[in-house]
C-alpha cells in the first residue's frame, strides 16, 4: 500500500470517532464517550504517523503543500483537545471538535495527495517555523471556536432554565470562558510569530516582506480581529457571550483566510510541490 | 431457617405511630436487641430505627409464629396497645425480605427517592447489632451484600447525581456557572428558612464569605454570626452587590428591590464576572428582566422547583435501573443460600457411594484371595472411576441448581432416592 493511501486509514478513524461522538451526544452514555475518546486518540496517532511517513518518503518537512497543511491542522486540533481533556476531562467538547477534525481531513482528501519534489522557495530555515507556529495558533483558535459554541449552548440553557442529563455533561460556563481565554491568549502570539517568520521567509525567498498576496491580506485581517478580541477581553473586560460570539466570528475569518482564499484567489500560498 | 422482616415506614404509618414505635435512644435499641435475641427460635436480629422507618430484620427457625412474638415484644417494650400499630405493620419473608432490605439500603424505599443517608443508617444499625452479638452468619452475609448492592447502585446508576431539594438545586446551578464555589462570595438579603438553608449549603460547598442584609440590623447581625458572615445595613446592600458572586433574596418587600439597573452597574463594576441571583421571595424581590443581562443568571422559586421536578424524573428513571441491579443481586443471594443446602447434600451422596465402594471392595478381596497388590489397585481405581463418573453429572446439576419452588422438590427427591437423612433410622430398624 502506498503512503498516499494511508490517508484513507486516517480518514476512516476520524469519521468513525465523529460518528461515535455523535452517538455519545444522543445516548449520553459514558461508555460510548470513552470508546469515542479511544478511537479519537487512535485517529490522532494515525494522522501523526501519516505525516511522519510522508516526511520520510519525501525527505522534506511534511507540511509543505495544501494536503499536508490541512492534515497537520487536524493533527494539532486533536492534540490540543487531548491535552485539554487530560486537564479538564470535558469529554463533550469532543462532540464538536471531532467533526472539525473530520472535515479538515476530508477537505484534505480533495487536494493533491501525491508526494513530489519540493519547491525551492519552501526549502528555507524559516519555512517550518512559519508553518508550525501559524498552525499552532490556528489550532488553538479552532479550540476556542469549539469552546465558544459549547459556551453559547450552555449559556442558552442556563438562561432558559433547561435541565436534563445533557446539562450534567456540559462544563460550567466559567470553565468554558477560561479555556477560551487560554486559547486566545496563547494562540495570538503563535499567530503573530507565524506572520513575522512568514514575512522574514518571504524576504529571504522572494525578496520582499509583503507581496499583497490575498492570503497575506486576509491573514492580517484575521490577526486584527484576534487582536481586537484580546483587547476587548483584557482592556474592556468583556467576558462570556460577547467574547464567545467574537471568537466564533474570528475563527470563521480564519477559516476563510486559510481555505476560502485558496480556492477563490490565486497566489503563491497555493503551494504546489510538484513541478 | 427463615429471613423475616417486620416493620413500618412512612409509606404505611403516620408520624404519630412511627414516633411511638421508634427506639428513642441507642441504649433503648441495644436493650431491645438483647430482649429480642432472648426469644427462643430467634437466631439473629438487627433493628433499624430512623425517623421514617422502624424495621426488624430477623433470622428465625422454620415453622415458628415469629410475628406474634415481635408484636408482643413491641407491646410490652414500648408500652403500646396491639391495635394501635398492628394495622400499619408489614411482614416479609425469604425472597421478599431480601429484596426489601436491598431496596431500603439503596434508598429506593425512602421518602426522597435514592437519598444516600439510609445506607449509612443501616450500616450504623448493623454495627450496633454486631456490637451486641445479635447478628450471625446469615445476617452478616445479608448486610454485607446489601451494602455492596447500595454501592453498585450508586456507581452504576446516576440516582444520586440529581439534586432533589431547592437548596441543593441552587448549589448545583451555582457550580454550573462558577465551576467551583471555593472562594466565592454570597449575599443573603432578608431571611427565611429556605434562604438560610441555601446559604448553609453554599458555605459547606466552599463559599468563603456571606454578607447578610436585613431590614432590621440586629437580625442581620444575628444571622451573620450564624454564618460567620458580615452584617450590612439594608440601605447599603446595592453598593455591595458588585462584590458578591451569588445573591439570595428572600425579603417580604411588596415590589422588586433589585432592578436591572442596579445589577447592570454591579456587573460593570465586576468587569463582567458572572453573577448568580436566587429569588426565593414571594412576591419576587428581583426584576425578572435581570435574567436578560449578559453574565447574569436569575432563578426564582418556581425555576428552582422545576429543576427539582426534572431531577426527580431523572431519579425515577435511574431507580428502574437500580431495581434491575437489585433483582439480579437478590437472585445471587438466593443462589448462595441454596448452595448452603446443596453442599452438605453433595458430600452426603458422595459418602454414600464411597461406603458402597469400600464394602464391595472388601467383599471382592475376601472372595478373590489370589489377587496381587497390583490387581487390587487396578480394581480400586476402576471403582473410583465409576463412582466419580456416576456422580459427576448429578454434582454439576446440584451446584447449578437455581432458586424456585420446583428446586426444593429436586433436593427432596434426591434426598429421598439416596435415603439421605434417613439412614440412621433405617440402621436402627435393621
Amino acid at each position: 500500500m502506498s503512503i498516499e493511501n494511508f490517508y484513507y486509514i486516517t480518514l476512516f478513524f476520524t469519521v468513525f470517532s465523529s460518528i461515535l461522538f455523535f452517538g455519545y451526544l444522543i445516548t449520553l452514555k459514558k461508555t460510548i464517550g470513552d470508546i469515542s475518546l479511544i478511537i479519537f486518540s487512535l485517529s490522532t496517532i494515525a494522522i501523526f504517523f501519516y505525516l511522519v511517513l510522508r516526511g520520510v518518503k519525501g525527505g522534506y518537512f511534511p507540511v509543505s503543500n495544501t494536503h499536508e497543511g490541512l492534515v497537520f491542522f487536524a493533527l494539532l486540533c486533536s492534540v490540543f483537545f487531548l491535552i485539554f481533556y487530560l486537564r479538564n476531562k470535558i469529554l463533550i467538547l469532543g462532540v464538536f471538535l471531532s467533526p472539525l477534525v473530520t472535515i479538515l481531513t476530508l477537505i484534505a482528501g480533495f487536494t493533491d495527495k501525491s508526494i513530489g519534489e519540493i519547491l525551492p522557495i519552501l526549502q528555507s530555515f524559516w519555512f517550518p517555523i512559519h508553518v508550525v507556529s501559524a498552525f499552532i495558533g490556528n489550532a488553538l483558535f479552532a479550540l476556542s471556536f469549539v469552546v465558544s459554541l459549547v459556551y453559547l449552548i450552555e449559556n442558552f440553557r442556563l438562561k432558559k432554565k433547561k435541565f436534563d442529563v445533557l446539562g450534567k455533561l456540559l462544563p460550567s460556563i466559567t470553565m468554558l470562558d477560561t479555556i477560551n481565554y487560554f486559547c486566545i491568549v496563547y494562540g495570538f502570539p503563535f499567530l503573530t510569530l507565524g506572520m513575522i517568520t512568514g514575512a522574514i521567509w518571504a524576504q529571504v525567498a522572494i525578496g520582499s516582506y509583503w507581496n499583497n498576496d490575498p492570503k497575506e491580506i486576509w491573514s492580517l485581517f484575521t490577526w486584527f480581529i484576534y487582536a481586537a478580541l484580546l483587547h476587548t477581553r483584557l482592556i474592556s473586560g468583556w467576558r462570556g457571550k460577547k467574547i464567545a460570539f467574537l471568537s466564533i466570528l474570528a475563527f470563521l475569518f480564519l477559516v476563510f483566510s486559510f481555505i476560502g482564499v485558496k480556492f477563490l484567489f490565486k497566489g503563491y500560498h497555493v503551494f504546489e510541490t510538484i513541478r | 431457617m427463615k429471613i423475616c422482616i417486620l416493620g413500618l415506614s412512612h409509606k404505611t404509618a403516620p408520624v404519630e405511630i412511627r414516633e411511638k414505635i421508634a427506639f428513642s435512644s441507642p441504649q433503648k435499641l441495644e436493650e431491645g436487641l438483647l430482649l429480642l435475641k432472648k426469644i427462643p427460635h430467634i437466631k439473629e436480629v438487627v433493628i433499624l430505627s430512623t425517623c421514617n422507618r422502624v424495621e426488624i430484620y430477623l433470622i428465625v427457625s422454620d415453622g415458628i409464629n415469629w410475628k406474634e412474638d415481635i408484636i408482643s415484644f413491641f407491646c410490652s417494650y414500648q408500652g403500646l396497645k396491639r391495635d394501635d400499630f398492628v394495622s400499619h405493620l408489614y411482614f416479609k419473608e425469604d425472597t421478599d425480605a431480601v429484596k426489601h432490605i436491598f431496596r431500603v439500603a439503596c434508598g429506593l424505599d425512602s421518602m426522597v427517592l435514592g437519598e444516600p443517608q439510609i445506607t449509612g443508617q443501616l450500616k450504623e444499625a448493623y454495627g450496633i447489632s454486631a456490637g451486641k452479638n445479635t447478628t450471625g452468619f446469615y445476617i452478616n452475609k445479608l448486610m454485607h451484600n446489601a451494602f455492596s448492592v447500595a454501592k453498585r447502585v450508586r456507581t452504576e446508576t446516576k440516582i444520586g447525581s440529581f439534586a432533589v431539594s431547592i437548596s441543593f438545586a441552587a448549589v448545583e446551578l451555582a457550580k454550573k456557572i462558577f465551576e467551583t464555589l471555593e472562594g466565592k462570595k454570597a449575599m443573603l438579603i432578608g431571611a427565611g428558612e429556605m434562604a438560610e438553608l441555601a446559604a448553609k449549603h453554599l458555605i459547606t460547598n466552599g463559599v468563603s464569605q456571606i454578607i447578610v442584609a436585613n431590614r432590621t440590623y440586629e437580625r442581620a447581625c444575628m444571622l451573620a454570626s450564624d454564618f460567620n458572615g458580615v452584617p450590612c445595613n439594608f440601605e447599603e446592600f446595592p453598593d455591595k452587590l458588585k462584590d458578591v458572586d451569588i445573591v439570595i433574596s428572600s425579603t417580604g418587600a411588596p415590589n422588586f428591590i433589585i432592578t436591572p439597573e442596579k445589577i447592570k452597574d454591579a456587573i460593570k463594576a465586576r468587569r463582567n464576572k458572572p453573577m448568580f441571583l436566587i429569588d426565593i421571595a414571594v412576591p419576587r424581590d428581583i426584576d425578572p428582566k435581570v435574567n436578560e443581562l449578559d453574565n447574569c443568571y436569575l432563578y426564582d422559586i418556581d425555576d428552582l422547583q422545576n429543576v427539582v421536578d426534572e431531577n426527580l424524573k431523572e431519579r425515577q428513571k435511574e431507580a428502574l435501573k437500580a431495581e434491575e441491579i437489585i433483582n439480579s443481586e437478590v437472585y445471587e443471594f438466593e443462589r448462595w443460600l441454596r448452595s448452603l443446602e446443596v453442599k452438605p447434600l453433595i458430600v452426603e451422596i458422595r459418602r454414600y457411594f464411597e461406603r458402597i465402594k469400600e464394602e464391595e471392595l472388601e467383599e471382592a478381596k475376601k472372595k478373590l484371595s489370589h489377587l496381587t497388590e497390583k490387581d487390587i489397585k487396578t480394581i480400586e481405581a476402576m471403582l473410583n472411576a465409576i463412582v466419580n463418573k456416576t456422580l459427576h453429572r448429578p454434582t454439576v446439576f446440584l451446584k447449578n441448581l437455581s432458586n424456585g419452588e420446583e428446586n426444593y422438590l429436586y433436593l427432596d427427591a434426591i434426598k429421598e432416592i439416596f435415603g439421605i437423612g434417613r439412614e440412621e433410622k433405617d440402621e436402627k430398624k435393621d
